[in-house]
């Protein structure tokens, strides 16, 4: 059997491999976002491979310590060559293995870029059937959406599902979200998005990540009273205010067409 | 279902009968799935039950229909794309003729109902037509900045979500 002929779908249901590309400005909150979708994709039951091409922030190495089971896999410096090398090296994984995969590349954009140049990688996830899915990540800054919007024309990585994620954590500490990205909505460039099949989501801010961070622990972990590193569950309330932020994910992301986008 | 006439005067000519019965069946199997979510298995088996077979004779895999579905959505939107752009040139063109000088009256210091509000010269009559089609076009832009914030709104917990569901 070639590369190409290979089933892939999640063995035992009807589900499609996804390649996830998070996009954005550093500090958006991209690697928290991916974070909360490994873990939800794993909790689920499916499996997923972590690639974290960022090696001057590697957030999601950090969670997922490369080498241990569904450890994050590294590119081995951040030289361009070898990202790009990376990139191909888990793409050939991803449909080898038939698990999705969920980059995370921080700078690597760039690697992403070239790579894309040499061999579409869209071109190539629809010959194998995998389904390419685009996580724009914003806050409230225009900026963090003008550099989304130039990816986006770019079309390096051009997918049929893009989902704009406006992070509520970046809303600065005493405003409320009301308005706070009123900048991006009177932007003409929100519909051009909007109207090339992104779709939005919210994510909402999360008061107690530093807490669960801190005890090592996952979203679900921590919800479920599981023990931190000091022995000790998170607080109730602490724990309420997680599940709240889960069940407003959750809200968003079990409905819809992300049933079928997301990994 | 394979018989000996070939493709000539069939629809969907060129392609084989799992893309024929994708074709005919499109909007049912669309729905089907966003539906119930029916495995490629039970589709095979559908086509099974109706004769269907692949290029070869043989019954189509769960992997190859799902192959064939690909190519059937990519060419079914590619068709209403093409006939919305059809039907959009076709309307075009009958919002020209409808204001060509020649329709309108030839005599005088003439008068046309352009708008249907308001009489203009007939100089005028196809810029205010241009001017109106601006203006609904804009007003269209707006009204989707406008829904596309009420979903941020309500994403963000600061409408109900019913709003959103509504909208």
């Amino acid at each position: 059997m070639t590369l190409l002929d290979m089933e892939t779908t999640s063995p035992g249901e009807d589900r499609q491999l996804v390649l996830a590309v998070r996009h954005g400005r550093g500090r958006t909150g991209g690697s928290t976002f991916a974070d909360y979708l490994i873990q939800r994709t794993r909790r689920e039951g499916r499996e997923i491979i972590v690639g974290d091409g960022d090696r001057r922030n590697a957030t999601l190495a950090g969670f997922y310590p490369p080498g241990t089971e569904g450890g994050a896999h590294q590119p081995p410096s951040d030289q361009t060559p070898d990202v790009k090398d990376w990139i191909g090296h888990l793409v050939g994984k991803m449909v080898e293995e038939r698990r999705s995969l969920i980059f995370d590349l921080g700078g690597g954009d760039q690697a992403l870029a070239e790579f894309c140049r040499e061999l579409s990688l869209s071109e190539f996830c629809a010959s194998v059937g995998v389904a390419p899915l685009s996580i724009y990540m914003t806050g409230p800054e225009v900026e963090d959406f003008e550099h989304i919007v130039t990816i986006h024309r770019s079309k390096v990585f051009e997918t049929e599902r893009s989902m704009l994620v406006f992070n509520e954590s970046l809303v600065r500490a005493g405003k409320t979200p009301q308005g706070a990205f009123d900048a991006i909505m009177e932007r003409p460039e929100i519909l051009e998005l909007i109207e090339t099949g992104t779709e939005i989501v919210v994510m909402p801010r999360i008061i107690h990540i530093a807490e669960v961070r801190k005890a090592g622990l996952g979203f679900y972990e921590a919800v479920e009273g599981k023990p931190g590193r000091d022995g000790k569950p998170l607080d109730p309330l602490k724990r309420f205010s997680l599940k709240t932020w889960l069940d407003r994910m959750e809200g968003q992301l079990s409905s819809g067409k992300f049933r079928e986008w997301l990994p | 279902m394979r018989d000996d006439m070939g493709d000539l005067g069939q629809p969907y000519g060129g392609h084989g009968d799992v893309y024929r019965w994708l074709r005919e069946n499109y909007e049912f199997v669309k729905a089907w799935r966003e539906g119930r979510k029916p495995s490629w298995k039970t589709v095979a088996e559908k086509m099974g039950e109706k004769g269907v077979v692949g290029s070869r004779g043989a019954a189509p895999t769960e992997r190859s229909i799902w192959k064939v579905w690909q190519r059937v959505c990519r060419d079914v939107a590619a068709e209403r794309e093409r006939e919305a752009a059809e039907q959009a040139a076709r309307d075009a063109l009958a919002e020209r003729r409808r204001n060509y000088p020649s329709r309108q009256p030839a005599a005088g210091p003439s008068l046309v109902e352009a708008t249907g509000r308001a009489l203009v010269p007939v100089g005028a009559a196809q810029t205010a037509v241009a001017t109106t089609a601006a203006a609904d076009k804009e007003k269209e832009i707006e009204e989707k900045k406008k829904a596309a914030r009420r979903k941020l709104e309500c994403l963000s917990g600061l409408r109900p979500m019913s709003e959103f569901l509504e909208g």
